[in-house]
C-alpha cells in the first residue's frame, strides 16, 4: 500500500504525462488548501476562482519542474497560488505610497474582538482594505514574509511595504472597533 | 521592529480555517479543463469523450474504410462504363458505312412503344472491345479503330447527333441512318467469323466413316 506521498507522486507523474484524469485528481485533492490561500488575496469569490484557475493551469504547465527533494508539493503549490494572487492584484492596482516609513506603526487592537469573529467575518474585514494594502498585510501578517521579501516580491521599497502595513493596521483598528 | 502583533496572529489563524467554497470546485475545474484543452491538448481530449460526434468502434478504421469504399465505387463505375458505354459522340455517317456496323447496332424492336425504349447494353459497348470484323476494310478509319456505333433513336425526344441528321452524305457513301427514325438501319448480314477449332486442314467430312461397299453388295459366304 502506498503512502500519501507516494500516491501524490503517482498523481504528479500522471500530470507530467498530461493525463487529464490525473490533473483533475490532483486539483480535487488540493482544491481546499489552494482555495483557502487564493481567498486571502481576492476581493470576492469570483476573484478567488480566477486566481485558482490560473494558478492550477500554471501548476500543470510547469509540474515537471517540481522536485520533491526540494520541498513538499503543498509548499510548491502555495507559492504558485500566492504569486498568481499577487499578479492578480498588481495587474489592477498600484503599490505606490505617498510616503516611505522606516518602521510600520503598531496600532493597538482589542484582540478579544478578533477571537470572537468567525473566519468569514475576518476575511470580509481584510477584503475591505485597499488592494495593495491588503496584499502587503496578508503577506506580512498571514504568510509571514518580512518587509524585504515583500519588497522583492512586489517590486517596491521596504519603506513602501511598511507604509502599507501601517495603513492596514490603522484601517483594521477602525473596522474592528466598529464591529463591536 | 516589525513583528506580528497578537491580533495579527489571530487573524492568520482564523484565515487558515476558511471554508474552501466547495460549490465552486466544479466550475473552476471546468475552466481549468477548458484552458488545458486549449493550451495542452491531449489525446484524451481530442477524442470525443462525451456527446461528441463519435463513431463507436470505428476509431482508426474510418478513413481506410472510406478509401476502400471510394475505390470500390470507382471500380464499379469503370466496369459499368466499360460494359454499358460512356456517352460516345456519334460519328459522322461518312466514316461508318451502314454495312460495317456491328450486329449489336441492330435497331430495337419497332413494336415496342415509344418512351419505353431502352438501349441495349451491348449496343453502347466501346467499339474497341467488340470483336466485329469489318466487311469493308477500306471504310475503317485511318486510326485503326472502329468508330462507335450509331444507334437509331425511335424516340423524338432523344438528342440528335449534330452531324448526322442534317447533312447529306457525300457521293459514293451510303445514306446516313443514324438519325433516320422511319427506317432502322439494315441488319448486318456479314456472319461473324468463328474462331477455327481443331486441327487445320481437317473438315467434318474427314470424320465421316463411309464403308467402301454396302453390306448388301458384299458376297455372302
Amino acid at each position: 500500500m502506498n503512502t500519501p506521498d507516494e500516491d501524490i507522486q503517482l498523481i504528479i507523474d500522471g500530470c507530467i504525462a498530461n493525463s487529464r484524469k490525473a490533473q483533475e485528481l490532483l486539483y480535487r485533492q488540493f482544491y481546499g488548501f489552494a482555495m483557502t490561500v487564493a481567498m486571502r488575496y481576492s476581493r470576492d469569490e469570483m476573484d478567488a476562482a480566477d486566481i485558482l484557475s490560473h494558478a492550477f493551469v500554471k501548476v500543470f504547465k510547469s509540474i515537471q519542474q517540481y522536485d520533491a527533494a526540494r520541498g513538499s508539493f503543498h509548499a510548491w503549490l502555495k507559492r504558485i497560488v500566492v504569486n498568481e494572487g499577487l499578479d492578480h492584484i498588481k495587474a489592477r492596482n498600484r503599490f505606490d505610497s505617498p510616503a516611505e516609513l522606516d518602521q510600520a506603526e503598531e496600532v493597538p487592537v482589542d484582540h478579544t474582538v478578533v477571537e470572537q469573529m468567525s473566519a468569514g467575518d475576518i476575511l470580509q474585514l481584510v477584503q475591505k482594505l485597499p488592494p495593495a494594502t491588503h496584499a502587503v498585510f496578508v503577506m506580512y501578517a498571514v504568510e509571514g514574509y518580512n518587509h524585504r521579501e515583500i519588497a522583492e516580491r512586489l517590486n517596491i521599497s521596504e519603506g513602501t511595504s511598511k507604509w502599507h502595513l501601517s495603513e492596514a493596521r490603522k484601517t483594521l483598528q477602525q473596522l474592528l472597533q466598529s464591529h463591536r | 521592529m516589525n513583528e506580528r502583533l497578537t491580533y495579527e496572529s489571530l487573524i492568520a489563524a482564523k484565515l487558515e480555517q476558511l471554508a474552501p467554497l466547495p460549490a465552486l470546485a466544479d466550475d473552476i475545474w471546468a475552466r481549468i479543463s477548458a484552458d488545458l484543452d486549449r493550451e495542452m491538448p491531449t489525446d484524451e481530449s481530442e477524442a470525443p469523450s462525451g456527446g461528441g460526434p463519435s463513431l463507436p468502434g470505428t476509431g482508426g478504421m474510418l478513413w481506410p474504410g472510406l478509401g476502400a469504399l471510394l475505390l470500390a465505387v470507382a471500380g464499379l463505375l469503370y466496369w459499368y462504363s466499360q460494359r454499358s458505354g460512356i456517352p460516345v459522340p456519334a460519328p459522322s455517317p461518312q466514316s461508318v458505312p451502314a454495312d460495317a456496323r456491328p450486329a449489336s447496332s441492330l435497331p430495337a424492336d419497332t413494336g415496342s412503344p415509344k418512351g419505353i425504349y431502352q438501349q441495349p447494353a451491348a449496343v453502347a459497348r466501346p467499339v474497341e472491345a467488340m470483336p466485329v470484323p469489318l466487311a469493308d476494310s477500306a471504310a475503317a478509319p485511318s486510326t485503326g479503330k472502329l468508330p462507335p456505333p450509331v444507334l437509331p433513336l425511335p424516340d423524338d425526344s432523344r438528342p440528335q447527333p449534330a452531324a448526322s441528321a442534317s447533312q447529306e452524305p457525300p457521293p459514293g457513301q451510303p445514306p446516313a441512318t443514324a438519325g433516320d427514325k422511319a427506317s432502322p438501319p439494315p441488319a448486318i448480314d456479314t456472319p461473324i467469323k468463328k474462331k477455327p477449332r481443331g486441327v487445320t486442314g481437317i473438315s467434318n467430312n474427314d470424320y465421316r466413316i463411309v464403308p467402301d461397299k454396302k453390306d448388301s453388295a458384299r458376297k455372302k459366304n
